[in-house]
């Protein structure tokens, strides 16, 4: 179709700054030049006997089109230059979005989580009950970073959509694909931490919000008030709600507590002469999400013809349903282990960390039975029974140590959360 | 074939080749080309701002607002090193398909 001419000078120039997709700058600058050539050619035009309005007229007609002028000067003004700035000004955009719009959501969500605090206690002291935890402040965080990722994305794209010349809707297409790839790289391997359900939801959640945010920019100033307001709405609805359904921190306790319900899933109980040559010293460790156990066996003699020796890690939960930490017992629908690891023997006195000794006297001859098994990968454990065991002479498998119970959260990231999920462990 | 078409593939020249003598601004470079050639290369601006622009963009040429004399600042326009190398191929290129236009159509080739 056919573009219209425009009716006056005015009308003119406001066409081309709408067609133009640079920032108010450099469209200033654009204008200032045509309006500074429109002025001299209707000069020349009215030195020549023309009408005020004629002249405008003619000046007007041969500049063309307005809408065609400004798409021609905005392709004429791409070069591989203005990309370049455009990927340094956008990675600026996005750096400066994250960080504003982490610091705004950290300070909305301690507000939300004030409010949902107030709420809490007022509930307890009015019809009873317990609050645990306030706050998890993974959880929070990474709240906060889904807010500086659609800040990000409301901020990069008017920004590399100026830098490089093209509109805005043209630009977020490549926005929106390559900070959502790049954030979702950063989600699935970049953070690690302990991390629950929610958590890894929150983190895997980050290119959308950015996606969201690159979708939805405008030219508008950034940051406008009505994104703002909408932020704070929505941090008012998740955070409480986030805290209630018990993104809380899990109490850490470690033991040897009340044996384990139905104990013969992890093996047969010590027979009586392996029994009485350990227990002289024995110990534990936890470091990096690994526990080490040991045990002094005072006759190794006593060992000869056993195999397959290793430490187990067995789920734990609490007994009826209460906290873990309070009344640990063995998980009746666990199966065997999620987590093994090779135990052996090595001289007393050993641990992953050094030298460590109770105290008690080692006889000569003695050996240590150890090993360390990874607890804090395996998702939705939190509590593990931990024993070490062996195939006997016998050809069956008995604890030779332990059982004991360790608290744990996972720790890792994204990636390693959805990859223990696919291996059921 | 039309003025209009043979300015298409002219248009650099011509600014360089202008620009070749000195500073100048938007509608005193159109208002040269249109004096010298006799008027007969005025086909209206339009085309002139965009090239403007993608030649500064290659960084054929510099451009600054400066006072211009008369009325408002003006945004002058210069060549650089990479214009001037750009104005000789693109002379040398003009003067060549020149040639061959006229012995192609008949006439002496360097008329």
């Amino acid at each position: 179709m056919p573009e219209l001419e425009a009716n006056d000078r005015a009308e003119f120039l406001q066409r081309i700054a709408d067609g133009l997709p640079f920032d108010e700058a450099e469209k200033l600058d654009i204008l200032r030049e045509l309006a500074g050539h429109l002025a001299d050619s209707t000069a020349r035009f009215e030195s020549e006997g023309m009408t005020p309005e004629s002249a405008e007229r003619a000046a007007l007609d041969r500049l063309g089109p307005p809408g065609r002028l400004a798409d021609e000067l905005t392709s004429a003004r791409r070069s591989p230059r203005r990309l370049l700035a455009a990927v340094g000004a956008g990675t600026w955009a996005a750096v400066s979005g994250v960080v504003y719009g982490y610091f705004f959501g950290l300070l909305v969500m301690f507000a939300a989580s004030i409010v949902t605090y107030l709420l809490v206690v007022s509930a307890v002291r009015l019809f009873g009950g317990s609050w645990g935890s306030l706050l998890d402040t993974t959880a929070m965080t990474l709240l906060a970073l889904g807010v500086g990722a659609y800040a990000a994305g409301l901020k990069v794209t008017p920004v590399v959509a100026a830098r490089a010349g093209y509109r805005i809707r043209t630009a977020r297409r490549v926005t929106a694909v390559l900070g959502g790839a790049l954030i979702l790289s950063y989600a699935l391997v970049g953070w690690s931490g302990t991390l629950n359900w929610p958590e890894v939801g929150i983190l895997l959640s980050l290119p959308a919000w950015f996606v969201v945010g690159a979708w939805r920019a405008t030219d508008a100033s950034f940051p406008s008030r009505q994104w703002r307001l909408r932020i704070i709405g929505l941090a008012l609805v998740i955070v409480p709600l986030a805290l209630i359904m018990g993104m809380s921190a899990q109490p850490q306790s470690s033991g040897s507590g009340t044996f384990p319900n139905d104990v013969g899933r992890i093996g047969l109980p010590i027979p009586e002469a392996v029994a009485a040559a350990q227990d002289i010293e024995s110990g534990s460790a936890k470091a990096g999400g690994f526990v080490w156990i040991s045990t002094v066996v005072r006759d190794p003699a006593v060992m000869a013809g056993w195999r397959d020796l290793r430490v187990e890690a067995w789920r734990g939960i609490g007994k009826d349903g209460v906290d873990p930490a309070v009344v640990p017992v063995l998980d009746p629908a666990a199966r065997g282990p999620f987590a093994v690891g090779p135990a052996g023997f090595e001289p007393p006195g050993q641990a992953p960390f050094g030298t460590w000794s109770s105290g008690n006297a080692v006889p000569d001859g003695s050996v240590q039975l150890s090993g360390s098994v990874r607890i804090d990968r395996s998702p939705g454990v939190t509590l593990a029974w931990l024993a070490i065991t062996g195939v006997g002479p016998d050809g069956r498998r008995y604890i030779i140590n332990g059982p004991s119970f360790q608290s744990t959260a996972f720790n890792g990231t994204a990636w390693d959360w959805l990859t223990a999920v696919i291996e059921g462990r | 074939m039309g003025r209009s078409q043979l300015l298409k593939g002219t248009t650099s020249l011509l600014i360089l080749a202008v620009l070749r003598e000195g500073e100048f601004y938007g509608y005193e470079i159109a208002a040269r080309i249109r004096e010298r050639s006799g008027a007969f290369i005025d086909p209206g601006e339009g085309w002139l701002y965009p090239a403007l622009h993608r030649l500064e963009a290659e960084g054929a040429l510099e451009a600054s607002w400066r006072e211009s004399g008369i009325g408002p600042r003006r945004r002058y326009y210069r060549l650089t090193l990479t214009g001037r190398r750009m104005l000789d191929a693109e002379a040398s290129e003009w003067e060549s398909f020149v040639r061959s236009v006229r012995l192609v159509a008949g006439g002496p080739a360097d008329a």
